[in-house]
């Protein structure tokens, strides 16, 4: 075997997860390690699954959407059902966030306007209290 | 039915929020609907608090925060302090806010590229696509 099977701990380092992460994905059939008595030998496999999922987390898939594509690869064809699902989740997700983006874009602008009005708000009023100063002095 | 206030159910249409949510603002005292018998009416005031809510919430405000923003709003007696400390929560909201922006950018492009390769790879895959 070319490539060196890491620990949980190798893997928490590397991944920057915890342990029970991995344990939970290992309990959801997404990863799974060689168990070796009480220990576990990650592999090169689990290790670009890992990979995959983390990012698909970071895409807002569900981890059952995750474990779905995931399984595809092993489906004889090249992976070319696995491409065009992935495809199909990318497009529709994709959607999603840049509606998320135009919302934010949103909010950010209508609080600038009403920060303006705040802030023009304290000037009045600091130059009202500035008149009556002035005008107490007189 | 009081006239031109909105009753309990009309308000959550309106707002398209829960009434689970409309009962919370008024249980943490951000709301105050009249009462008549078992049902709550909600008047102009009311509607215009709500409106405020609702954008606090977009705006990820703390309900504190929104409380403050309500205050600010309705007295005509505002002191600076009050005024300076909503200026400062706002701009520090905008600050976050352009933050979650900035990391769902960074998501759009991984996950265009995720598209592309995908597009790619069928098309790699099958001659005839």
């Amino acid at each position: 075997m070319s490539e060196k099977s890491m620990t949980i701990r190798e893997m928490c380092e590397e991944f920057q997860v915890t342990a029970r992460t991995l344990r939970f994905y290992e309990a959801k059939e997404l990863i799974s390690p060689i168990r070796v008595g009480q220990t576990r030998q990650y592999t090169h496999k689990d290790r670009g699954r890992l990979k995959l999922i983390l990012q698909g987390k970071r895409f807002g898939f569900a981890l059952e959407e995750i474990r779905q594509l995931l399984d595809l690869y092993n489906l004889g064809d090249q992976q070319y059902t696995q491409f065009v699902k992935t495809y199909e989740k990318a497009k529709e997700r994709l959607n999603v966030m840049i509606s998320q983006r135009d919302e934010l874009t949103e909010a950010i602008e209508d609080l600038r306007r009403h920060l303006d009005l705040g802030k023009k708000e304290l000037d009045r009023m600091q130059k009202t209290r500035m008149k009556n100063n002035v005008e107490i002095m007189l | 039915m009081i006239e031109n206030c909105l009753s309990f159910k009309q308000m959550c249409e309106k707002f398209e929020c829960t009434a689970r949510t409309l009962r919370h603002y008024e249980e943490i005292e951000l709301l105050f609907p009249s009462k008549e018998g078992r049902s709550r009416w909600y008047g102009k005031r009311e509607i215009t608090r709500m409106k405020l809510i609702m954008k606090g919430r977009r705006f990820g405000f703390p309900l504190e925060g929104i409380r403050r923003w309500l205050l600010m709003y309705e007295s005509d007696k505002n002191n600076d302090e009050q005024i300076l400390a909503w200026i400062e929560m706002a701009t520090n909201q905008i600050e976050e806010l352009k933050a979650k922006r900035m990391n769902l950018d960074q998501s759009i492009k991984e996950l265009k590229s995720l598209r592309d390769y995908s597009v790619k790879s069928i098309k790699d895959g099958s001659p005839s696509l």
